[in-house]
């Protein structure tokens, strides 16, 4: 009899903290498994926030007489026309950033024109990623595109095609916060600041009135609404920037 | 046996710290399910509604037009909602969430307290995005603002409230001027208002009705660019520091003073956006004022200043040296040239009036309706020009013959210009003695004088150049000689006039002898003068004559309109036809697709608006090719500009209205098998001079012609004139051609001759095709047309084969509905 409770004894020394490491591990995984899903859905939010906005800016872009839509100086509405003239001017003024007129400074965007019956292309808004660079550094892209009519003339509206390609990553809501920063100020006419905390995972650098992300030997550069007083950020980290916009000046001032 | 020490860790204890772990990550868990999902959830409704507003200020973005979109906050939501730019701010219970947008709302903050519906309204005029606490619904007499009424376009005048912001500017009921500030106008946007004048509290005034701002704000309202208001903005003032890039035109106004005749204002600035933005210098809007600030520091004294790149053209060369270095816009370019690109202009000086004009429309060139009196190189009135009046080529500094202005397309004044020819003023010159031959009341030789505006210099009654009946005709027919009344019908051959409108030339109507005249002759200063036909027919298809009625034009309006740039000059209007494109026509390739020729007024304007250089508009492997139609109401760049059957018809028109004898020139066609084509003929005779509107219309002058080409084809002989083509050359070169062999018709306005079954010295030279006039067994037997004996291509002797004309034994022809009989003898007579 004495051999059993012994026995008994050695198995309640084994089995008990077993169990409670047992359920500690479970635990664990129930609270690793629900921050997971917590991250996932706002992954998941995220790319429906992408999806909403690219079809945001072709509608806004098509549309609003403050972008490429035609505007006619006779009353009548319509829609999904763009002016050939709009467009040239985009081309010019808008060659390497974003048209304010329907830019959030969240995503950055780049648009392509192009006219079916004559093949003429427009392009404006930020620079386009190549794919092996995008892998590397863009959270979201999406593609969207859509027919519209291009008015050239009182009698010549051809059929064409807006393609918006939307991307967001570190370089897009840098520049965005910084430009926000610009035009905030501008548009109120007078300083403005703010600050925001951002993860950097590229050198970041502001060099020749445009912002830049070092990738190595490959650069991606994007102009800027103001100009910046910016160190730059050179090491990969966490960073609370804040931002000032001095009238007096026109430029925006940057402290990390 | 228990040894001491021996156990450390008892059961007991193990087990109190596995519970305190499991406690402690339950409580965890339960925090963060419970504790955090309710803070998650708070903000996940203040995100949901922020997120939802933001997405609908961008639906209204874009939407196009004035339109307004209701959005309904969920039940329960008690939140604030802050505007502000591209960000919208929610927050509750000292909770708040943020949410970007893309639209501009062009609007300054602004916050609405616990709003249940939201109305957002964009207004296409502003393109301002206005959120409003209602039901979109437009109430105008409830003391509320309702910016829904800018959908319906009702002006809602509670949005006009002094020194109050709703967010709607709407110029249907803010207007400038009405002692009401309007906060929402009086922005640095565009909004059609300019509320300077009301909105502007602290000013001071200089006693010569202008007044200047006294405190900055930093506003400049967007619409006070270039208008007058008599209320200066210093905020508006671009000091060199800022800039908004509008001119306030009072700024140079206020405190002017009067200097030996020349306004100057000195204020310390100098506006910069009142003016050109030149890279090298500067030049300044013209505005009747000299701002010293902008003339350059001083030397010596008031008079002796620097240059600094800014020239102010009020100032001149005496104050500004900057201004004596080119001509701006409207500024005499005879002895200084007009500034360039340097300057951010682009500028031609005018070569008839040595003004420079803007040259910066490739659709619209320099010269064409700017008011001055372009002297054509080709007029024959130049002879008279000074000689610093330079003659220019065809297209040079994007000028073009069918946008010069000449005495014929103006008649406005030119002060301190010596060009008598265009000018209405009493300087004792009549435009064109010719013209003004002769006392209205004998009816000899009446030529009324050109243009609306009267020469006073002319000869004849009142106005000097409308006719009227000598007594009232409206109803007492005796009254107007000539009989037939206002409301007869059109007859031809009954010695009445009949000025009814019905769509047929009374023939009858002699403006010289029956001082009447009917509408549909053309206008009556020029049918009269060219004797015009009644034929309006002219042919197309290549693959069978098809006549199409109304397409030729004599005197219609756009056809004169096209002579009077042109200075009614054969020779001019030549040499625009053997131009390349733009100059000379175009050829339509689409035309093809059509069956019918379209009207010469409708060639001619398509041709005068084509500014392309390419000839071959819409060739067969084009998009447009086959897309027009002369039916369609909108054509493409192309369409109208014809090709040969449209010109041909063209040319005829334009020949006749000037003044060429119907039998002096013709639309001519042939075809034969695939081939065809339509051109035209004109005689070289030297006994033609001073004929048409204003006698303008000779081809002989000084022992020679004036067209090369008829001295070359010799006196009597005929010259092809071929506008598709752009050619000109004698026709006895056709000998042997196709155009001569085959040619089956010619017509004008007097009427149609055609030449199938004719028999030329026994050989039938042209196919037999169904026609009504016989002579002889079907073939109508005659002198050869135009060749003795095909070695040689001439017209002598057609016979008229017109509709309704009857071939009589004789072989002479016998057409009713001429007025007049040719003469005798005439070779190409009816």
């Amino acid at each position: 009899m004495s051999v059993d409770n012994n026995t008994k004894k050695g198995q309640y020394y084994i089995v008990k903290p077993i169990a409670l490491i047992m359920t500690i591990i479970v635990l664990f995984v129930i609270f690793y498994a629900l921050q997971n899903y917590k991250m996932q859905a706002y992954k998941d939010a995220g790319a429906i926030d992408a999806i909403v906005d690219t079809s945001a800016t072709i509608s806004i872009l098509t549309n609003s007489e403050d972008c490429i839509a035609y505007n006619p100086l006779e009353l009548g509405v319509y829609g999904s026309i763009v002016s050939v003239e709009k467009l040239e001017e985009f081309e010019k003024k808008y060659a390497d950033v974003e048209p304010e007129c329907a830019r959030n400074y969240i995503r950055g965007w780049h648009v392509e024109v192009r006219d079916l019956m004559t093949d003429d292309v427009w392009t404006f808004g930020a620079p386009d990623y190549d794919k092996k660079i995008a892998n590397r550094v863009l959270d979201q892209r999406k593609v969207s595109s859509m027919p519209i009519a291009i008015r050239h003339s009182a009698t010549e509206v051809n059929p064409g095609r807006i393609k918006v390609t939307t991307f967001s990553g570190d370089l897009e809501r840098v520049a965005g916060f910084f430009d926000y920063i610009c035009m905030a100020g501008r548009r109120s006419y007078s300083s403005f600041e703010d600050k925001r905390t951002f993860h950097i995972d590229y050198p970041i650098l502001y060099e020749d009135g445009k912002l830049c992300m070092v990738l190595g030997k490959d650069k991606v550069c994007r102009d800027m609404y103001c100009e910046i007083f910016f160190d730059g950020i050179k090491v990969r980290g966490e960073y609370q920037i804040s931002a000032e916009y001095r009238y007096s000046s026109d430029m925006v001032v940057v402290r990390t | 046996m228990k040894r001491k020490g021996a156990i450390v860790i008892s059961e007991t204890v193990l087990l109190a710290f596995g519970v305190i772990i499991s406690f402690v990550l339950m409580a965890s868990m339960g925090s963060m399910i419970f504790g955090g999902q309710s803070e998650a959830a708070e903000e996940s409704a203040l995100a949901f509604v922020a997120k939802d507003i933001a997405v609908s200020i961008d639906r209204v973005a874009a939407e196009a037009g004035s339109v307004g979109i209701l959005y309904t906050l969920p039940k329960g939501m008690n939140v604030d909602v802050e505007v502000d730019y591209k960000r919208l701010k929610v927050s509750a219970d000292g909770k708040s969430y943020s949410a970007p947008f893309m639209a501009l709302t062009h609007t300054r903050p602004y916050t609405i307290e616990k709003p249940k519906y939201l109305c957002m309204v964009k207004n296409q005029d502003d393109m301002r995005i206005a959120l409003s606490d209602d039901k979109c619904i437009c109430n105008t007499n409830d003391n509320r603002c309702d910016p829904a009424c800018i959908v319906n376009a009702d002006c809602d005048p509670d949005c006009n409230v002094d020194e109050v912001e709703d967010q709607v500017c709407d110029d249907r009921c803010s207007l400038a001027s009405d002692n009401i500030c309007d906060r929402d106008c009086f922005t640095n946007e565009e909004d059609k208002v300019n509320e300077a004048r009301d909105c502007i509290r602290a000013f001071e005034d200089d006693g010569k009705g202008y007044k200047r701002s006294t405190d900055e704000d930093r506003i400049c309202d967007g619409d006070s660019h270039m208008d007058e208001d008599s209320m200066c903005d210093i905020d508006c003032l671009n000091n060199g520091t800022s800039s908004w890039g509008i001119c306030d035109v009072d700024c140079n106004k206020y405190n002017m003073t009067d200097v030996n005749g020349t306004f100057v204002s000195e204020d310390g600035f100098c506006d910069l956006d009142c003016g050109y933005k030149g890279t090298v210098v500067k030049r300044l809007y013209p505005d009747g004022v000299c701002d010293l600030d902008c003339a350059g520091p001083v030397n010596t004294s008031w008079l002796d200043r620097s240059e600094n790149g800014i020239c102010d053209p009020d100032c001149g060369g005496l104050y500004d040296p900057d201004c004596g270095k080119c001509a701006g816009e409207g500024d005499d370019c005879s002895s200084i040239p007009c500034c360039g690109e340097d300057m951010g202009l682009d500028l031609a000086c005018c070569p008839g009036s040595m003004i420079c004009a803007d040259n910066s429309d490739p659709n619209k060139p320099a010269c064409d309706g700017n008011g001055w009196c372009e002297i054509s190189p080709f007029s024959s009135a130049s002879e008279d020009i000074p000689n610093h009046i330079a003659k220019w080529p065809i297209g040079i500094d994007g000028t073009h013959p069918k946008n010069w202005e000449t005495p014929y397309t103006t008649t406005l004044p030119v002060p301190g210009h010596n060009f008598e020819d265009c000018t209405d003023a009493a300087d004792g010159i009549c435009y064109s003695e010719q013209t003004c031959i002769g006392d209205w009341a004998d009816m000899n030789g009446y030529y009324p004088c050109f243009g609306a505006a009267a020469d006073p210099d002319c000869i004849g009654n009142d106005n000097g150049c409308a006719w009227v009946c000598t007594g009232p005709c409206a109803a007492d027919a005796a009254d107007c000689p000539g009989g037939g009344g206002p409301g007869s019908a059109s007859v031809f051959g009954d010695s009445r006039c009949s000025t009814v409108d019905d769509g047929v030339c009374d023939t009858d109507c002699d403006l010289s002898r029956w001082k009447r005249w009917d509408p549909d002759c053309g206008e009556p200063d020029c049918g009269a003068k060219v004797d015009i036909g009644v034929w309006t027919k002219s042919v197309i298809d290549q693959d069978g004559l098809v006549w199409h009625t109304d397409a030729l034009e004599v005197c219609q309006r756009d056809v004169m309109n096209f002579l009077d740039r042109r200075g009614w000059d054969i020779e001019q209007v030549i040499e625009n036809w053997l131009a390349d494109s733009p100059d000379g026509w175009a050829f339509d390739g689409s035309r093809y697709s059509a069956t019918l020729v379209q009207p010469a007024s409708k060639t001619i304007v398509h041709n005068e608006d084509y500014f392309a250089d390419f000839q071959n508009c819409c060739p067969p492997a084009s998009s447009c090719y086959g897309a027009c139609t002369i039916t369609a109401e909108v054509y493409d760049k192309c369409c109208g500009v014809g090709y040969c059957g449209d010109h041909s018809t063209a040319v005829t028109s334009i020949l006749r209205t000037l003044g060429v004898p119907a039998h002096n020139v013709w639309s001519a066609f042939y075809n034969v098998g695939d081939t065809a084509h339509a051109w035209n003929l004109l005689q070289c005779d030297s006994s033609i001079e001073n004929l048409g509107k204003y006698g303008n219309y000779k081809l002989h002058q000084g022992g020679q012609f004036i067209v090369d080409e008829c001295n070359a084809a010799g006196d009597g002989n005929w010259i092809v004139v071929d506008t598709t083509f752009h050619e000109v050359y004698p026709m006895s070169t056709l000998s042997g051609d196709l155009y001569c062999t085959s040619m089956k018709d010619l017509w004008n306005d007097n009427g149609r001759y055609g030449f199938q079954g004719i028999v030329c010295d026994g050989q039938a030279i042209i196919p037999t095709d169904a026609d009504n006039c016989e002579v002889n067994g079907g073939d109508v037997e005659c002198d050869c047309p135009w060749c003795d004996d095909l070695s040689s291509c001439s017209i002598h002797h057609p016979h008229a084969i017109t509709e309704g004309c009857s071939i009589l034994a004789d072989n002479s022809v016998s057409c009713p509905f001429k007025r007049n009989p040719m003469e005798a003898g005439n070779p190409m007579g009816c």
